[in-house]
């Protein structure tokens, strides 16, 4: 009972209402694309683009750019490379695994560098484990950002409902597609586009280091239980949602890191989902 | 079918474009703006104080005495509720604000003054947010205080002030417990 009063007394708080809202927002859009990015093999890329929004984030601060308005230099570098990686990447000879591998890293170091040369924090450590983890982005919401969220994440339904049949053809067999007249370079460069989008929006939530485990736990969990795309995205979306706001449930209350208890939950999700799809003869 | 689908991509479009002057907040770039090597507080250039917009919800959330206590929260909402108090203090300029953390001593040898602060860390224990406190009445460091890292409650009323063209927050008229 004790724990409910509690939560009571902190649904008070605005900054609480608003994690809780954009939390929920952000894992129903990664959700949503993790579907097709995982099964696309491209899981690994949300942690290589928030790594290049990492790197742009530490060149925006170099050109004198706050958080106000670093989107200037951060979106158009995270969207630039999502296209270069989802469009480019496999074509070359350098292969689309390599080229995240390649890109997350330089990107990473590249900022930390930065940052090292350019910095005008005191606490510069500080800065980058909070970047990276996200312990409390999430609480520090204005409305603005909040407004932001839920448009983009209507955007994001939006287009994954309207596009659904092309997003489905795209994603399990390209040739067909094209050869049945979808225009596949096109769709593939919205996904990159939203793709890069919502990671630089779940930076906020979980930090650069554990944002693919917003992409790809709730997909897996929900290929353990079923099988069809349709009943795969919806599950997903669910257990998704489900363990973002457990996430943030249990990390104010019980006082832990904001990113590291969503994912934490989304672990224990993907391990229950295993054993249910196991017992349910699906594993 | 097809027009939608350019309306909606003319949309998405837009909309993106106009994330360049959105405010996305990464919690180091606030880091940033809100220390300074000092040791006291300095509040982000962008806080409104003189100005304040006028917000539908209240950031303040008291007790039944009009108290803003921040020691009743988890370690996760205290940060989150320090830097809220710095993102918006024109909120609570004049409230009592009672906090928990580590006591933490700035010498200025230079100037010959001494700030005391209450530093509270963050749930990953790699960050640290902290607000200024001036005791009430008289007393002499370092006999009337505990040492640096000791653990002590402080209440004492939400004032921020200027000096050399910087605002910094502050808790006069205040009370510790260690």
């Amino acid at each position: 009972m004790e724990i409910f009063n509690k939560l009571a007394y902190y649904m008070q708080f605005p900054f609480v209402r608003y994690a809780l809202i954009v939390g929920v927002l952000i894992s129903v859009c990664a959700s949503l694309l993790g579907v097709t990015l995982v099964l696309k093999r491209f899981s690994y890329i949300g942690d290589g683009l928030s790594h290049v929004a990492f790197g742009a984030m530490s060149i925006a601060g170099v050109f004198g750019l706050t958080n106000d308005n670093n989107m200037v230099v951060i979106l158009p570098i995270t969207v630039v490379c999502a296209v270069f990686l989802l469009r480019a990447g496999q074509n070359r000879k350098i292969k689309g695994d390599a080229m995240i591998a390649m890109i997350s890293v330089g990107a990473l170091a590249l900022g930390y560098l930065l940052m090292n040369l350019f910095t005008t924090s005191s606490n510069l450590s500080g800065d980058v484990c909070s970047t990276l983890f996200g312990s409390t982005s999430i609480l520090t919401l204005k409305k603005g950002e909040v407004y932001l969220s839920v448009v983009l994440s209507i955007l994001v339904v939006i287009f994954f409902v309207v596009f659904y049949n092309k997003i489905f053809a795209v994603t399990f067999d390209e040739n067909f597609a094209k050869a049945t007249g979808t225009k596949v370079n096109v769709y593939n460069t919205l996904i990159a586009v939203v793709t890069a989008v919502i990671i630089v929006l779940a930076m906020n939530l979980v930090g650069s280091l554990l944002i693919s485990a917003l992409i790809i736990f709730p997909t897996l969990s929900a290929m353990r239980l079923f099988k069809s795309f349709k009943s795969v995205t919806i599950c997903s979306v669910i257990i998704s949602v489900f363990c973002a706001l457990t996430g943030i449930l249990i990390s104010i209350l019980a006082g832990t890191p904001v990113g590291s208890t969503i994912v934490a939950v989304d672990a224990f999700a993907f391990f229950a989902c295993l054993i249910a799809g196991k017992v349910g003869g699906r594993g | 079918m097809k027009r939608l689908k350019r309306v909606l991509i003319a949309g998405l479009v837009l909309v993106l474009a106009g994330c360049g002057v959105s405010h996305i907040t990464e919690d180091g770039v606030v880091q940033n703006n809100t220390s300074n090597t000092s040791g006291k507080q300095l509040i982000p250039d962008d806080a409104p104080l003189d100005d304040p917009e006028p917000e539908e919800d209240s950031y303040v959330v008291t007790n039944e005495d009009g108290i803003v206590d921040i020691t009743v929260l988890s370690p996760t909402m205290v940060y989150a509720q320090v830097l809220n108090i710095l993102m918006y203090p024109e909120e609570y300029v004049g409230r009592t604000v009672k906090m928990n953390g580590e006591f933490s001593v700035y010498e200025d040898t230079a100037n010959n003054v001494v700030y005391f602060a209450c530093i509270i860390k963050d749930a990953t224990a790699c960050c640290a947010q902290g607000i200024e406190f001036k005791l009430e009445g008289d007393h002499v460091y370092p006999d009337d205080f505990p040492a640096a890292g000791t653990n002590v409650t402080v209440t004492g009323v939400f004032e921020p002030y200027e000096e050399n063209g910087n605002l910094y927050a502050c808790l006069v008229g205040s009370a510790m417990e260690y």
